[in-house]
């Protein structure tokens, strides 16, 4: 292990949490659609990828930066919603195997589709203000990093919101917590799949534009970000929101401290690593429950029940 | 055969069952009664391991069973039937009481994959046990129909032979009688004493309170996750307590 | 069953238990013309697919065909495995080429580094393989079933990082060539013709032991869980052990897979186990029927034989069409066969043609 001293691990644990928080963002998006559907969105990574390289087309086409990244998060929201419309809506009754191969479908057609749009090479986003890095105890902090910290926090402060006082919030967290009542409470089950799917479509936007000046926007960047915030998104228990961003701003501290002081090359495995220690443990706490379970999101839904299988 | 102690359960915030205790005699057919709502597929669910009780023991024969999941019940002895059969629909009834026989039985993949002799002795004899089975519920004619394409009342007798399969000590009949009619009910009683009479201890819930007072030797009654009461069919009959909370749920049997 | 039966008491009880005994009899006579019927239909299928199989070669005049068939048999077995894991115990593996890589590297490291036999190598591939899948296994099966997918998912990931990252033992992202021709006495594999028959001669073998399989007590028990875990638990069956073993099987399957394929490709390089490979062999498990085990042949030489056609068409009509195109295919594909036909292609396309029959 090299000699490091406390500038270079406030390094290591800065630029972890700036890119944990692109996590968080992803995660945000898996726990919403998960707790309100049901269904583990594997294709969330491609939503970041298309938040970026619409913004980078949208500034290439002549528009001003943050213009530009509106209509990206718009433009992502659309195809979020569409990708619900065509793909979750027809199968919605499915079993959840059946839902994760859908999404692992999605994510295939989108990527190759970005292939063909924007071919291989990378783009570049000009970062968002010019400038040389801060200078934090030692740890040199480009600006762009306290940008997508800022980008963050705005978004979970939004987020929240969202939820806590809007009525449509309220209608969301209601879904979350119990389908079917929400259901006879006149809340429509599909039109809160549609809700949560636009929801975080633009979440993954947000974070795939905030994270292109530092990351290089290609059409396969959404890969591995989808799966690592998906990774943050188990951490936190999948059905939570503050475990979510809780998920992301570790995973990505530990994917810094791992890589900066283990090796690089296995920088990527580190997620995963944890990802399966983390199910390994949360397995320990799970008796054997067959069938019937305390009423969980999603499940009184019959999302995740065999078809054959009814409540008595 | 069975001692249920204390036996709580707290769903979130409801309250399906509240220090319910009582037992079932070696050999009985006892009824678990209630309106609805009083908890009792909640203590079925429990007794058959389909999840821990928030508080209290089960015990079958005197050894305790908490913590132990649903499949290693059914090598103790414990077979349940649903309210909705549950069947395989799939499967033909032979396969349906056949999978029954999985519990005593052993052979596993390696030797089911070269077709051993043991294998294939074990599966002539899977198969005898379960026409056995199938044929002691009166539908040994059906045992090639998929098991989705017969009658409901056929195919909850389906679900009993399936269940009498795994060679219970103790029967938990989940509302055996609802949805069948008359005829189907008379046959209901003289298979549950038939399954007595094989030493089969029975415990059923049953909202039909005519086909309790014919088998059962013993009622527990069950009313908002409590005890009401318990005894035999003619001191229930009689007991206040019952009658006002019956009368106050439902009318009428 | 002894204990209980007969029924004791009445003695006319025991004349109606005789009387049903001895209708059974009958019964079962006819029930043993029926399975002899149904066995031999199994056995037919069985033939007539061997028989194709087996004279494919002297018909199939391209090398390049005889080519595909072999990775078409390698395919199918990993298929195989996947689709008893999908279709029967209901499991996603999302990461399912990290098995054949596991068993095509310890193949290829064991013979090339330390001079092991070919067939023990294979052996301990198996070995290592089976022991990764049932270390993953044990605490997952408790968990709902999108664990197992994401478990297989980060498994996959790593097994790939890790075939490129350990270049001493692997060769690195160049890959480790070198590989020796697998060999019976003085008898060495080594020309298509050979291999074609070896690779498609195990395709029987394990069809055989999961047709074996599938029709036996662990095979009911399977297809009673994918009806209903709830039920089938209810009777005694014990889900995650069941599950476990599965996950272990298409394992072990996988694994013989990546050993053949090394000795055939007397090379192996990490970029053949990665994510899209998994992906693919899960289209073809969807193509050919989850639940079925004779759909995995079909699916696997439908997904290659499409994959080949279209690589020599598209370009004609798309032009500067790549491996891409074939890839958003596939995921289409994918999506499609999930929302309309979720219990597999094959399947799928066998009860609508059922369905209008009858109609």
């Amino acid at each position: 292990m090299p000699n490091y001293d406390l500038s270079n691990y406030l390094q290591f644990i800065l630029s972890g949490l700036s890119t944990g928080s692109i996590y968080v963002l992803v995660a945000l998006g898996v726990v919403t659609i998960y707790s309100v559907t049901g269904i583990v969105n594997l294709a969330q990574g491609e939503y970041c990828m298309l938040g970026a390289m619409l913004a980078v087309t949208f500034i290439r086409w002549g528009l001003p930066l943050g213009l530009a990244a509106a209509a990206a998060i718009i433009g992502v929201t659309a195809i979020g919603v569409l990708i619900e419309r065509l793909t979750v809506q027809p199968a919605r009754s499915a079993s959840s195997i059946t839902l994760i191969m859908i999404t692992v479908g999605v994510s295939i057609v989108v990527r190759g589709v970005a292939l063909l749009a924007w071919g291989t090479a990378p783009f570049s986003l000009p970062a968002f203000t010019k400038g040389p890095p801060l200078d934090v105890l030692g740890a040199a902090v480009s600006l762009q990093r306290l940008w997508i910290l800022g980008t963050a926090v705005v978004t979970l402060l939004l987020l929240y919101f969202l939820l806590e006082r809007t009525l449509l919030g309220k209608a969301v967290r209601a879904c979350a917590i119990n389908r079917q009542a929400a259901g006879l409470m006149g809340i429509a089950a599909s039109q809160m799949s549609a809700l949560v799917f636009a929801l975080s479509a633009a979440l993954g936007a947000v974070g795939g534009i905030v994270i292109a000046p530092l990351m290089l926007a290609s059409y396969d960047m959404g890969l591995m970000l989808g799966l690592k915030g998906f990774v943050a998104a188990v951490i936190g228990g999948l059905t939570s929101l503050p475990g979510a961003v809780i998920g992301g701003l570790l995973l990505g501290v530990i994917e810094s401290l791992g890589a900066g002081l283990i090796s690089s090359g296995f920088k990527d495995a580190i997620a995963f690593l944890v990802l399966l220690l983390v199910i390994f443990a949360r397995s320990g706490r799970f008796p054997n429950r067959l069938g019937r379970r305390p009423a969980r999101a999603g499940e009184l839904a019959g999302r995740g029940a065999r078809p054959t299988e009814t409540r008595p | 055969m069975l001692a249920v102690d204390h036996l709580t359960q707290i769903f979130g915030g409801v309250v399906a069952l509240d220090d319910v205790s009582f037992e079932v005699a070696e050999h009985s057919i006892t009824a678990l009664v209630g309106p609805n709502g009083a908890g009792k597929t909640t203590l079925f669910n429990i007794v058959a391991g389909a999840y821990a009780p928030t508080a209290g023991t089960v015990r079958l024969a005197g050894r305790p069973l908490n913590g132990l999941p649903a499949h290693a019940r059914v090598e103790l002895g414990i077979g349940r039937t649903f309210q909705n059969a549950l069947l395989f629909d799939k499967m033909t009834l032979l396969e349906n009481v056949m999978v029954g026989r999985h519990a005593r039985s052993g052979q596993g993949m390696i030797a089911s994959a070269l077709r051993l002799p043991a294998m294939r002795q074990e599966e002539e004899r899977i198969f005898l046990e379960a026409m056995r089975c199938l044929n002691l519920v009166g539908l040994g004619m059906h045992a090639r129909t998929p098991a989705g394409s017969l009658p409901f009342g056929q195919q909850r007798l389906a679900a009993i032979a399936r269940a009498l399969a795994t060679e219970p000590r103790l029967l938990l009949m989940d509302e055996p009688a609802a949805g069948l009619n008359t005829l189907e009910r008379q046959g209901l009683a003289d298979l549950i004493r038939t399954i007595q009479e094989m030493g089969i201890t029975v415990l059923l819930v049953e909202h039909d309170m005519r086909l309790v007072m014919q088998l059962a030797g013993w009622v527990v009654v069950l009313d908002h996750g409590r005890k009401l009461a318990e005894g035999t069919g003619d001191q229930i009959r009689k007991n206040r307590q019952v009658i006002a909370a019956y009368l106050g749920a439902e009318a009428g049997s | 069953m002894s204990k209980h039966w007969p029924p004791r008491r009445q003695t006319s009880r025991v004349l109606e238990t005789l009387e049903v005994l001895r209708q059974n009899q009958a019964f079962r006579v006819l029930e043993t013309l029926k399975v002899l019927r149904k066995v031999s239909r199994n056995a037919l299928a069985f033939l007539t697919f061997a028989l194709v199989v087996g004279t494919l070669p002297l018909w199939l005049h391209s090398p390049y065909l005889l080519s595909t068939a072999i990775f078409i048999g390698i395919f199918t077995i990993v298929t195989l495995g996947l689709c008893l894991l999908m279709g029967y115990a209901g499991q996603v593996s999302l990461g399912h080429a990290a098995f054949w890589g596991i068993g095509a590297y310890t193949s290829a490291i064991l013979t090339v580094k330390l001079g092991v036999s070919p067939w023990l190598a294979m052996i301990i591939g198996v070995a290592v393989t089976s022991g990764v899948a049932y270390l993953i296994a044990i605490p997952i099966f408790r968990l709902r079933e999108h664990y197992l997918a994401m478990a297989t998912l980060g498994l996959g990931i790593i097994v790939t990082l890790a075939f490129g990252e350990f270049r001493e033992l692997t060769g690195g992202p160049s890959g480790l060539p070198g590989v020796p021709r697998l060999t019976v006495g003085s008898f060495i594999f080594d020309g298509d013709v050979e291999y074609y028959y070896l690779v498609w001669g195990v395709v029987l073998l394990l069809i055989g032991l999961s047709l074996n399989i599938v029709n036996s007590r662990v095979g009911r028990a399977l297809r009673a869980l994918h009806a209903s875990e709830a039920a089938a638990a209810s009777i005694g069956v014990d889900a995650s052990r069941l599950k476990l073993q599965v996950l272990v099987l298409s394992a072990a399957y996988a694994s013989v897979a990546g050993s053949l394929y090394v000795h055939y490709m007397q090379f192996v390089s990490p970029h053949a186990f990665d994510f899209g490979v998994s992906v693919r062999l899960v289209v073809m498990a969807a193509v050919g029927g989850l639940a079925s085990v004779w759909g995995a042949p079909f699916g696997a030489a439908a997904v290659m034989l499409v994959t080949v056609l279209l690589r020599e068409a598209l370009p004609l009509v798309i032009p500067n069409a790549s491996g891409e195109h074939i890839t958003i295919f596939y995921g289409l594909v994918l999506i499609l066969i999930m929302i309309f036909m979720p219990e597999g292609l094959t399947r799928g396309v066998i009860e609508s043609f059922r369905r209008n029959a009858r109609s």
